[in-house]
């Protein structure tokens, strides 16, 4: 937390509307271009809400290299995530894209175990 | 007159009855109906999401022509599973709130059978392994919507 504010990532606003790929050699928006100069950069310790509504939809590739892969490369845990994360998501219907980001989570923290 | 006032009190409580009978369940098998065509097009959604997911990871990316046609599939996939997320979350605030999750929960098993792995990247390579993940999750939403139907 910054002075009590939470900081805010809107992806279709501040990233792009049509993320896409794993990996920067995939295309210019991908999951691990977000997760390097976006979200890992705005969590460093501090609570990050992550709205993900807006866009085109989601590649699961996407979704578990951005978020999975601060897992896998062992920036944070899965437990420290569930404190520091908060993933937003007005419109309902991304909503499944909320799931599949905690099951990502998830499923890296037990690869890593 | 009298004799008609006491042959209209003996036909219009049925008759009225049987109206309001009539009424219901015609409600009920309208929305019945509507509940089946609603879930007639969602398989059908399911059944080109399913066949588009099984071109895409069928598809070498060895010419031009496939990484285009490669390219326009991951976008109707991905523009599918959205749409069926909509769908879902519509036929579920419709018909059955107590669904939502369950639906849900599988139609996060379809995103990431669908689309995960090397989705949308170069390294993609013919995954024929994903022909087995994508049917069997797109099968387990169908038969959900279909007991529904029944």
């Amino acid at each position: 937390m910054v002075g009590d504010i939470m900081k805010r990532i809107d992806i279709a606003k501040d990233f792009t509307d049509t993320p896409l790929g794993r990996y920067p050699t995939d295309g210019p928006y991908s999951g691990e271009r977000f997760r390097e100069e976006f979200l890992y950069p705005a969590l460093k310790n501090d609570s990050v809400s992550v709205v993900i509504d807006g866009t085109e939809g989601y590649g699961s590739s996407f979704l578990d290299e951005a978020f999975g892969g601060l897992v896998r490369k062992g920036y944070y845990s899965a437990d420290q995530l569930v404190k520091l994360l908060k993933i937003e998501c007005n419109d309902s219907d991304y909503a499944i894209y909320r799931d599949l980001i905690w099951k990502y989570i998830k499923e890296a923290s037990m690869q890593i175990a | 007159m009298n004799a008609y006032l006491k042959i209209s009190e003996i036909i219009v409580p049925p008759l009225i009855t049987v109206g309001l009978g009539a009424f219901v369940a015609q409600r009920f098998f309208v929305s019945r109906a509507n509940e089946g065509a609603m879930v007639d097009f969602m398989v059908g959604e399911l059944r080109e999401l399913q066949n588009d997911s099984l071109e895409y990871w069928t598809l070498s990316a060895d010419s031009t022509e496939n990484k285009q046609r490669q390219t326009v599939l991951a976008q109707k996939i991905k523009g599918m599973i959205k749409s069926l997320s909509a769908d879902c979350n519509y036929y579920c605030d419709r018909y059955c709130k107590y669904k939502l999750g369950e639906l849900q929960s599988l139609l996060v098993e379809v995103s990431d059978a669908c689309t995960g792995g090397d989705f949308e990247s170069v390294r993609k390579k013919v995954d024929t392994g994903r022909y087995i993940l994508i049917v069997n999750a797109i099968n387990r939403v169908k038969s959900e919507l279909h007991r529904r139907k029944l």
